[in-house]
């Protein structure tokens, strides 16, 4: 057993004269909830089909709980258990044989079943097949079925894809007390920030087939400057004083009267220069760095980090 | 092994696949009442069971080969299913043999109950028409001979099937080549070189010349099963994106 549950290093896919993925490197730590970013196209569903050793890598290691994806990929998935695109279930099945189907391959006890179904809430409907379940019960019946084997890794694609907001509040819950029930590590791609950013401990974002960042979701925030809002009522003249005192703007309202600005200076000198050059500042505040604003950051800009 | 066996046996529950597995015997069953029922069945068990043969042999072997091997391939064409399937830490040499054992098993089971469709057109025919007189005795030997080598020779174009419809997702894949291929065997039946054409193996069982036959069985189980074993390595090691 390792510390690290999925490390991937070089990671690199060419399809053709295509690079789907030009190099990937990931350190998911045991126990986190590891949001995997990146705009359609980036090498997301590629990297995970990597993961899972259902496409071989022109270069690069891929090693799931410290075994080489390439030469043992039985003992690497052994411990694995994933949802990749949509839930693949049997439709002509019910519930309750997709899961056997499951047990049967991994020659596991009967009673995971009735486990896994309790822990997706699913023990009502299990009897009935498939084909009639919502999206939303196919993804919890999915996921089930993943957990099935005890996985340390639980590798989830979009698990929140084409759900209603309350599935997608339910799917989010469910996943986030995972590692604690579970013990599961996991590891889950989605484009939706906002997703990734209430349940995430780490993330790791994709660009153009690399990572540009991989790390804590704390030092993610930390790595970019403080980010300041100030209203007042010369905008012009407050921009140019807020340059000469170490800040950049990175948005102007004129609507609102709200600018943004970034940089290191010091908020108290420039808040003391706007009045007494005359501005009338009517609010000066710190602002949070959402992860949507940090992903556009990594995303537009060609440069790669990495953090601990 | 036998656990993945097991598990594509349980994939097949609700499924098509019965009825499809059913439907030669029920036809040939009722081809064979009408027959004899209305003056134009064979008058003796041995012609039955030729004739009987070789219906199965010309279209409701091959066309109940591309059925099968295209509804039970189409389980796994759903959306994200191979990923599961193939990213489970079960060897993939073993769940696509075990797909291949369960066609071929299932086969075997629709031979055998085309077999016995033959005799049981003939009981119901007599019972129908008491009349009616059939000369000889039952040939049960012959008759499961017949479909036993059948089936050997079958091997080739199940694998052609099976093949086909496991590398293309689309349905129409397997199902257009297996109409082309029936189609062919039809109009080639007496050419010299259609032994070596997977369709007509099977009906080269009923050839007069037994080396014909026992080369159509050796091409057709032999060839098969060689093909068997090229499709499963090359599946096994492809890319599954």
């Amino acid at each position: 057993m390792t510390d690290l549950p999925l490390d991937v290093r070089g990671l690199a896919k060419r399809y053709g004269r295509v690079d789907a993925v030009r190099r990937v490197d990931l350190a998911v730590p045991q126990g986190a909830i590891y949001g995997f970013l990146g705009p359609n196209g980036a090498g997301k569903t590629t990297t995970i089909r990597c993961l899972l050793g259902l496409i071989r890598a022109n270069a690069g290691t891929v090693r799931v709980d410290g075994h080489d994806i390439r030469r043992n990929r039985r003992a690497a998935l052994t411990r694995v258990g994933a949802v990749v695109e949509t839930p693949a279930l049997y439709p002509n099945l019910t519930g309750y044989e997709n899961l056997q189907l499951a047990c049967r391959y991994l020659d596991l006890p009967k009673a995971r079943i009735g486990a896994v179904l309790e822990t997706v809430d699913m023990t009502r409907d299990a009897g009935r097949k498939v084909g009639q379940y919502s999206l939303g019960m196919r993804q919890r019946l999915g996921l089930a079925r993943a957990l099935i084997g005890e996985p340390r890794l639980l590798i989830l694609d979009e698990p929140t894809n084409g759900l209603d907001p309350s599935g997608m509040r339910d799917m989010r819950a469910l996943i986030r007390d995972l590692p604690e029930r579970t013990g599961a590590t996991v590891f889950m791609s989605s484009h939706l920030l906002s997703e990734v950013e209430q349940i995430a401990t780490h993330v790791g974002v994709m660009r153009q087939g690399e990572t540009v960042f991989d790390g804590a979701i704390g030092a993610l925030a930390a790595r970019t400057g403080q980010r300041l809002e100030i209203r007042c009522d010369k905008p012009d003249s407050a921009i140019a004083l807020a340059g000469a005192h170490g800040f950049s703007v990175l948005s102007r309202d004129d609507v609102t009267g709200s600018i943004v600005l970034t940089g290191d200076g010091d908020p108290a000198r420039l808040n003391a220069a706007l009045v007494g050059a005359g501005i009338a500042v009517s609010a000066l505040a710190p602002l949070r760095a959402d992860l949507e604003s940090l992903f556009l950051d990594l995303t537009s800009a060609p440069r790669k980090e990495a953090a601990a | 092994m036998i656990r993945a066996i097991g598990c594509e046996i349980l994939k097949l529950r609700r499924s098509l696949v019965l009825l499809v597995a059913a439907t030669p015997a029920v036809m040939v069953y009722l081809l064979g009442v009408l027959a004899m029922t209305s003056g134009h069945g064979a008058g003796e068990w041995t012609v039955l069971v030729m004739s009987g043969s070789a219906i199965w042999a010309y279209f409701l072997l091959p066309m109940t080969t591309i059925g099968l091997a295209a509804l039970m391939a189409q389980t796994e064409h759903g959306p994200g299913t191979w990923s599961w399937s193939l990213a489970l830490p079960v060897p993939r040499w073993q769940i696509f043999t075990a797909k291949i054992l369960v066609l071929l098993g299932t086969m075997a089971l629709v031979s055998a109950s085309v077999a016995l469709a033959a005799f049981a057109a003939a009981w119901s025919a007599l019972l129908v028409d008491p009349e009616l007189v059939i000369a000889g005795a039952p040939d049960w030997a012959l008759a499961f001979r017949l479909h036993g080598q059948m089936w050997v020779a079958g091997i080739c174009v199940a694998a052609v099937q099976w093949g086909i419809a496991h590398r293309f997702r689309s349905f129409a894949a397997p199902v257009a080549i297996g109409i082309g291929g029936t189609f062919v065997a039809v109009a080639a039946t007496s050419s010299e070189y259609g032994i070596f054409f997977p369709w007509l193996m099977p009906v080269n069982m009923l050839a007069t010349d037994p080396e014909r036959a026992q080369i159509a069985l050796a091409l057709g189980g032999g060839g098969g099963t060689l093909l068997f074993v090229l499709l499963v390595i090359w599946l096994s090691r492809r890319d599954w994106a």
